[in-house]
């Protein structure tokens, strides 16, 4: 139905080009602002046979739409099921201490929350997910700590590089309870099937940090700080693991120097802004010059 | 008692509070796009002006321009507002505008102009794209929408505009435009993702 129309309403167009060809050739005859008005005409023809489409097919959606309570449903029961799942992780950190992160910890952690053990099918990929549960609790817990410390109206903080190092550690003590067995954890995020998800867990924590801390770039840097962030994270996440002194005194010590060193790369990269200026100006008075070798300059005309 | 007046006040705070969550994936997606389409159409300005700053239609590309740049700044606060992640491309949307801009005029006044009406096509389009999007939504944004039209509104000025200062004179009119939309596409295409 709804091909055959199109092919009818294809055939018009090619007979009103066909019509609006003789057209053509005449208004060139006669003059150039008809020619003009023609091109107009088309031009606005054009467009709204474009956006006449686009609503047909947009007005196709609504069968879909019918499909869409069914999935309203779906969700519904899912988040019950996240509800459970939450709950038994929850119970099974527990038992991270003894068993690691394993399918182990989960199924006692169920047979805690008082489900069977066999629940632990509800967790296909096993350990992973008990250490992502944890990960963004974590992330979850630092939100609600950074925001009672900027308060909640202020959009800057003292000093960002204080606020960031207070916020990494905060962060990192977390890991406190289970630093015996965070090894294990490194290495099943490391996985390949599980790198996308940690990566994107990691991304989120140090988003936050840096929104938090007042950064509200919207250019290059908002990569390149959240990109320095992470990496500060990281090493001396691996520096914590072997760090034998008490309280971790050399753990903040070796994060305050890898900070002082971020901040003097990023006072640099201000710095080499103003170079990127005179660069641009090195390169429009290139651009006046041949500009004028050309002839083009307009001023003078 | 105190204790609920307390909590009311804490309530009030939160609610004022300038820290918001992360925005949905659309709201991202079409703030991230709008803000690079919005810088590139500003550079590509810039770079009209530079080459034809100083002749007749100086003053009506300068009037385009400083509704871009109005643009611009809107895009960025709603970036700020809905904590988007701006484009990766940022600094080569930069240069490639300018670039854009500045090679058109140098083919005169009225390939400018072409260039000026291939752009703001594909941005009208892609404005009108999103605001059925947007309207299909259960609750949408009120704000995003009346930017958005506001914003489609005066892009199809400066589109009418390019027709009137003869657009369509120009060299190789078709050829050029089509490769104008067409690179338009793309960069829109590229900004949604990343």
């Amino acid at each position: 139905m709804t091909a055959s129309s199109l092919n009818a309403s294809k055939s018009q167009n090619r007979k009103l080009q066909n019509v609006n060809k003789s057209h053509k050739i005449c208004s060139r005859l006669l003059s150039v602002p008809s020619l003009v008005l023609y091109a107009e005409q088309k031009n606005l023809d054009d467009f709204r046979a474009r956006e006449e489409q686009k609503e047909a097919e947009f007005n196709k959606q609504p069968i879909e739409n019918e499909n869409e309570k069914e999935n309203e449903e779906k969700t519904e029961d899912d988040e019950e099921v996240m509800e459970i799942k939450n709950k038994i992780l929850e119970a099974s950190l527990a038992f991270v201490t003894a068993n690691g992160w394993t399918r182990q910890a989960i199924v006692k952690g169920a047979e805690q929350a008082g489900y069977p053990g066999t629940v632990h099918g509800m967790f296909p990929s096993g350990g992973i997910e008990l250490i992502n549960f944890y990960y963004l609790k974590c992330n979850k817990d630092l939100v609600v700590q950074m925001r009672e410390k900027v308060g909640e109206k202020s959009e800057k903080v003292g000093d960002p590089k204080e606020f960031v190092c207070w916020a990494l550690k905060e962060r990192l003590l977390m890991l406190d309870p289970y630093i015996k067995t965070w090894p294990q954890a490194l290495a099943m995020m490391s996985l390949p099937p599980n790198v996308p998800t940690s990566l994107a867990n990691m991304l989120t924590l140090v988003d936050d940090i840096c929104y938090y801390s007042g950064d509200r770039s919207i250019d290059f840097n908002w990569y390149a700080r959240r990109i320095g962030l992470a990496t500060i994270y990281k090493a001396t996440e691996l520096y914590m693991l072997q760090d034998s002194s008490p309280q971790y005194e050399s753990t903040w010590k070796f994060l305050q120097r890898r900070i002082a060193d971020a901040s003097l790369v990023h006072d640099v990269l201000i710095q080499s802004e103003g170079a990127t200026q005179h660069l641009t100006q090195a390169v429009t008075s290139a651009f006046t010059t041949a500009r004028n070798i050309l002839g083009l300059n307009f001023e003078r005309r | 008692m105190l204790r609920i007046q307390h909590n009311s006040a804490t309530i009030a705070r939160r609610l004022m509070s300038q820290h918001v969550e992360r925005p949905s994936p659309m709201v991202d997606k079409f703030v991230r796009v709008d803000h690079a389409g919005e810088l590139g159409a500003d550079r590509i300005y810039a770079g009209q002006m530079a080459v034809l700053g100083h002749t007749k239609v100086g003053p009506t590309i300068q009037h385009m321009w400083d509704q871009e740049k109005v643009h611009r700044n809107e895009m960025e606060r709603l970036i700020k507002k809905h904590r988007v992640r701006p484009t990766i491309m940022v600094p080569f949307w930069n240069v490639a505008g300018f670039v854009l801009g500045a090679g058109t005029a140098l083919m005169g006044e009225k390939a400018a102009m072409a260039c000026t009406v291939a752009v703001e096509t594909v941005i009208v389009e892609h404005y009108n794209d999103q605001l059925r999007q947007l309207m299909e939504t259960k609750n949408p944004d009120k704000e995003l929408l009346e930017v958005i039209t506001k914003f489609r509104d005066e892009e199809q000025e400066h589109h009418d505009c390019g027709i009137d200062h003869g657009a369509q004179q120009a060299p190789f009119y078709e050829a050029l435009t089509n490769v104008i939309k067409f690179g338009c596409k793309t960069a829109i295409k590229i900004s949604e993702k990343i």
